[in-house]
């Protein structure tokens, strides 16, 4: 499969995570990896990408009984590309179903 | 692989990008090793689900190419990111040819083929509801005309009839149609998006 094409997935599972509230690296890497086959190191490189493009805020929090956590947080851009990206998703898995259905 | 000598192998992965870069990179990491840690997880086992360190730089290398140079860094640290990527211009640019003849076959051989297809059916059926649409109002006027003139109100109903019953039909249709034509321009917008994604995607990586 693109490589670019896989990482535009991987950013809609990460933006799609973060639109249900603010989490942080250890919380996405592993809930995502559990899910999707993928190392739980990749979304580190996505995650920074996602900031310095702005669709992401950082905030450090105290944790209860440990050293504070980069948290992660959807902005106001990151959520309108979180719905484009979507669209262009459903667009896409909704054309393959008929062509896989033979239509 | 213990934490150490992940840390070690992906700070000499990251060699060249600015230090404020590299520092940020490896607390993110030193995090997900603490909180692994702390969760009961052995150390060789997170650094092992991490994956590769040098793997993970390359995906970091590719967001410093695109976003060169950021406002924070000067001059200094951002010519220290381009030089080690001076090298692999020619790779570069082999990718980006491989890309475009990959999309281009992909196009000529199945999508090309497919789309015509597709654009003659739709035309074909637009062509038969416009047939419909002039041939029922047609219709109805020439029942009229020629009943008039041999006096036959049971073939002037029929006609009507019929003809109302044709212009239902192409008016249904071209709903129908004009409905799948918007999912076809959809979809060719996608592919369009996706291709000039795709021949971006190949210069920026």
């Amino acid at each position: 499969m693109n490589i670019q094409f896989k990482k535009g997935v991987l950013e809609l599972c990460v933006l799609s995570m973060l639109a249900g509230g603010d989490r942080y690296g250890y919380e996405l890497a592993s809930s995502l990896s559990d899910r999707i086959h993928i190392s739980d190191g990749t979304i580190y490189p996505i995650l920074r990408r996602l900031r310095s493009d702005g669709f992401v805020t950082t905030f450090l929090e105290e944790s209860s009984g440990g050293p504070p956590r980069k948290y992660y947080r959807l902005t106001r851009a990151g959520l309108e590309e979180q719905r484009r990206l979507r669209e262009e998703w459903d667009e896409f898995a909704a054309s393959v179903g008929r062509v896989i259905a033979g239509g | 692989m213990r934490k150490a000598d992940f840390m070690d192998r992906l700070r000499n992965a990251l060699a060249g990008l600015p230090s404020e870069t590299v520092d940020e990179i490896l607390a993110d990491f030193d995090e997900h090793f603490r909180v692994g840690l702390a969760s009961g997880r052995p150390e060789e086992e997170i650094a092992l689900e991490l994956g590769i360190p040098e793997d993970l730089a390359l995906a970091y290398r590719e967001t410093a190419d695109r976003t060169v140079p950021s406002p924070a860094a000067g001059a200094g640290p951002a010519e220290s990111v381009a030089s080690p990527h001076r090298e692999d211009g020619g790779e570069k640019a082999a990718r980006i040819v491989f890309a475009v003849l990959a999309l281009l076959f992909f196009d000529l051989v199945i999508l090309l083929p497919l789309l015509a297809v597709l654009v003659t059916v739709l035309a074909v059926l637009w062509a038969i509801a416009a047939v419909l649409l002039c041939l029922g109002p047609a219709l109805v006027i020439a029942g009229v005309a020629f009943s008039a003139a041999v006096a036959s109100p049971g073939l002037l109903l029929a006609s009507i009839c019929f003809g109302i019953a044709l212009l239902a039909l192409a008016i249904l249709g071209i709903l129908g149609m004009a409905w799948t034509t918007r999912g076809f321009i959809l979809v060719i917008r996608f592919l369009v998006r996706l291709h000039i994604r795709i021949v971006k995607g190949g210069s920026a990586a």
